[in-house]
This record gives C-alpha cells, sequence and structure tokens, in this order.
C-alpha cells in the first residue's frame, strides 16, 4: 500500500473513531470501566499500515482527544503518537494478518499510552488509576478483533 | 552500507522524534492560550467542525436507544407517571411556600441593609462529549464565548452544580466536573444548626471529599451539602448552590480532622442538558 493512501484512510478512520467515541464512549462503560475506542481503531489501523510514520496517526488522536479535554494535551498527543508507532513498528507487516496480534496490539497499545500518560501527567489515585487502566486495555483487546476484521480490507497489502 | 543503515535509522524513528515535539510544542501552546483565557486555533477549529458531529451521533444514538428501551415499558412507565404526579403536586405545595419565605427574607434583608447579589444570566447548553478522555473528568457543551461562556462560568444541572468551565472556545466550550481531582470548591453543610465550613475536592466516581473541617464540625451522614461561596477554585461558585450529601463521616489520621464523603447530586454520567452561569 502507498505511504500516502494508506495514512489518508487511517487519518479517516481515526476521526471517525474520535467522534464515534465521544458520541458513544460514556454509554459502552462496563464495570466502571469505559473503552477508548480511538486507540482501539488506532490499534489495528497501525498494524495493518506497519510503517513508523503511523506515529503521526496517533499523534492526530491525541491532538483530537486533547482537544476536547483540554486537560493534558501534550501528554494525550505524545503518549498515543507513541503507542502508534510502537504498534507500526512490528516489522512492517509481519504480523498483520494475525488476529491474536490484533487483539495483543489492542491490549498492548492502550496499556503502553495510559502508562506513558501516568508518566506525563501522574494522577492523584494510582490504584484507581491503574484498575482503570488494565480494565480499559482489556476491553480495547476485546474490541480490536471486530475492529481489525473490518478494516483490514481498507488497508489491503497494496493499493 | 553505512548510508543504508542511517538511511532506515532516519526512516523508523524519525515520524516518532517528530510527533514527539509538535505534540509537546501544541500542549505548550494550547495551555498558555487556556492560561490567557482563549483557546488555540488548532482547538478552536477541531471543536468547530467536530462538535456537530459529535452532537447529531449522540442524538441518533439517543434516539435508536430511547425508541428500543421504550418498546415493552408501557406498564413501568405509566406506574411511574403516576408515582410523578403525585410528587409534582406536593412540590408544587411546597414551592409556593418557599416562594412566600424568600419574598419574606429578601424584604428583611432589604430592611437590615443587606446588599445582596444579581442572579447571573443562567444559559442552557447541551452536553456534547461527556469525559472525552479517561483520564480527566471534563465534558464538552455546545456553547462557546459567542454566547457569552467564558473561563470560569459556573455550570448547573438540575440536582445541583456540574463543574466549571475551563476552556472556552467560540463554539464550544470545556467543563472541569467537580469529582475532578484538579476541582476544589469552597462548601458548608446546609443544616440551619451546622453550617460547618470546608472545602470540596474531587476524589473521581461521582465523589468529593469535604475537608478542611474543623475538629468539632458537626457534619452528619445524609448533610446535603452546599457551596459556601468561598474559596476554592477562585472563588467562583455562588453561594447555596447544591453539591452532594454525606455518605460517610471520617476522621483524618494525620490531623485528627473531620473528612466527609460526598456523594454528588449531579450524576455527571447521565447529564445531557445543563446551565451555565454567565
Amino acid at each position: 500500500m502507498k505511504p500516502g493512501v494508506g495514512l489518508r484512510r487511517g487519518a479517516a478512520a481515526v476521526s471517525i473513531a474520535f467522534v464515534a467515541d465521544m458520541a458513544l464512549g460514556s454509554r459502552m462503560v462496563v464495570w466502571g470501566v469505559r473503552p477508548d475506542l480511538t486507540l482501539a481503531v488506532l490499534a489495528p489501523v497501525s498494524l495493518l499500515i506497519g510503517r513508523a510514520s503511523v506515529a503521526w496517526l496517533g499523534l492526530l488522536a491525541g491532538a483530537l482527544q486533547g482537544s476536547f479535554a483540554s486537560v493534558a494535551f501534550g501528554s494525550l498527543s505524545v503518549s498515543r503518537s507513541v503507542a502508534a508507532w510502537g504498534v507500526g513498528m512490528l516489522e512492517e507487516r509481519l504480523f498483520r494478518d494475525s488476529l491474536a496480534v490484533a487483539a495483543a496490539a489492542g491490549f498492548a497499545s492502550a496499556l503502553g499510552a495510559d502508562v506513558l500518560f501516568f508518566v506525563f501527567a501522574p494522577q492523584p489515585y494510582p490504584a484507581e488509576y491503574a484498575y482503570m487502566a488494565v480494565g480499559r486495555a482489556l476491553y480495547n483487546m476485546a474490541l480490536a478483533v471486530p475492529i481489525w476484521a473490518a478494516l483490514r480490507p481498507v488497508f489491503p497489502r497494496s493499493v | 552500507m553505512l548510508e543504508d543503515d542511517r538511511g532506515a535509522l532516519r526512516r523508523r524513528f524519525l515520524p516518532i522524534v517528530l510527533c514527539i515535539v509538535i505534540g509537546a510544542g501544541l500542549g505548550v501552546w494550547h495551555n498558555s492560550a487556556v492560561a490567557r483565557g482563549s483557546s488555540d486555533p488548532f482547538t478552536t477549529v477541531a471543536r468547530a467542525v467536530l462538535a456537530p458531529l459529535v452532537s447529531a451521533s449522540g442524538a441518533v444514538a439517543n434516539w435508536v436507544g430511547g425508541t428500543i428501551g421504550s418498546l415493552g415499558q408501557a406498564r413501568r412507565l405509566a406506574r411511574e407517571n403516576a408515582s410523578l404526579r403525585r410528587t409534582v403536586a406536593t412540590l408544587t405545595d411546597e414551592v409556593h411556600g418557599l416562594r412566600e419565605s424568600a419574598i419574606t427574607a429578601r424584604r428583611l434583608q432589604a430592611q437590615l441593609g443587606f446588599l445582596t447579589a444579581n442572579e447571573p444570566p443562567r444559559l442552557p447548553a447541551r452536553v456534547v462529549a461527556l469525559k472525552p478522555s479517561a483520564h480527566v473528568a471534563t465534558l464538552v457543551i455546545d456553547r462557546g464565548t459567542r454566547s457569552g461562556v467564558r473561563s470560569g462560568s459556573v455550570v448547573l444541572a438540575p440536582d445541583g452544580i456540574v463543574g466549571h468551565v475551563i476552556d472556552a472556545s467560540p463554539t464550544a466550550s470545556v467543563v472541569l466536573l467537580a469529582s475532578d481531582p484538579r476541582c476544589a470548591v469552597g462548601a458548608m453543610v446546609q443544616r440551619a444548626q451546622s453550617r460547618a465550613a470546608g472545602v470540596c475536592r474531587g476524589a473521581g466516581r461521582s465523589t468529593l471529599r469535604l475537608g478542611y473541617l474543623s475538629r468539632d464540625a458537626d457534619v452528619r451522614t445524609g448533610d446535603v451539602i452546599v457551596t459556601s461561596g468561598l474559596g476554592g477554585a477562585g472563588g467562583i461558585y455562588p453561594k447555596g448552590l447544591v453539591i452532594g450529601s454525606v455518605t460517610r463521616v471520617a476522621e483524618d489520621l494525620a490531623t485528627s480532622a473531620k473528612v466527609a464523603t460526598v456523594r454528588q447530586a449531579a450524576s455527571p454520567d447521565t447529564i445531557e442538558e445543563v446551565v451555565v452561569l454567565r
């Protein structure tokens, strides 16, 4: 897939995910844990594109979240960029067709982003934060699988 | 060979280095704009473009959810309706009585020479996004500086305070919820025999911690906590707004002062419309 095409499609997917996250995220709370739909889409998209340049999609996701949250704008932008880059660097497409890796990427990207966020912007109740971070990572892992399956045709090996 | 290695390294690490620098730069730019009471262009454009889309998506989801949810609930709704009618009748009586008391209080205050504050104008607003980031207790409303909302404007729900505006752009504003640990509100017990005053600070999940109480403060479980009009967040909350009710009273082991856990009256997790005090 040409880098420009993949990134454009990725940017569209992340933007749509962000709108869905803002509109529906608060209705998807399970046991007090809310998924991060933007990250749940960002992880499979990064995996399917499989290049270091997916960091830009992470920056887009973080900046959009930061513009609505207003607090910790920089921490959100940087943590999402690093999470996307980490998934995109999984040896460029080697793992893109594995369902298990998609689930693992959903879990690791959410947990990694939350850990990085905590490093940049320490939170007042660490135990509660850790519970929410692990819960969110598991929730995102469950969501990443169907999202990966739905997005796979949109990001073929060559466009 | 060395050139190839350098090229590969650049391809791998240049994007993330640039993203970190730009992300941090955007954060600094945003924070300095908010500190000045304005909004940076990226945030302004993002909110102007995306807030209507989020609002429309939320409305569709509400409609679908409401339609499906109301099917098969007619009997329960009829029972609830009858019960609510009885409650409205009781409350209407109570309102008439309270109006009389308010008129008398105002007359007496005027006779005694008290200065009375004018009620700030109230602006209804719709919640566009609830807790946009899982890490921060904020919500986004569909009113901004064009409607007269500014940083520091207090936001209310029918049950009590929701929080205050921390970032207002022309078409939308971000509200920091009272349950966020960054939010502190001057508070006191509403009960006439107590009136113990302290500071309510967010403790997450719709709860607040009422601290800075004296050792002998008269605070009990079930007490209603209202804003004191003093201190906290620059003293922006007017006096007498309901914050919530006390669910637990404990003693701070370090200071042996009393600390109360307060359940926020307005539930930010289900809130759809709010009122902004301009």
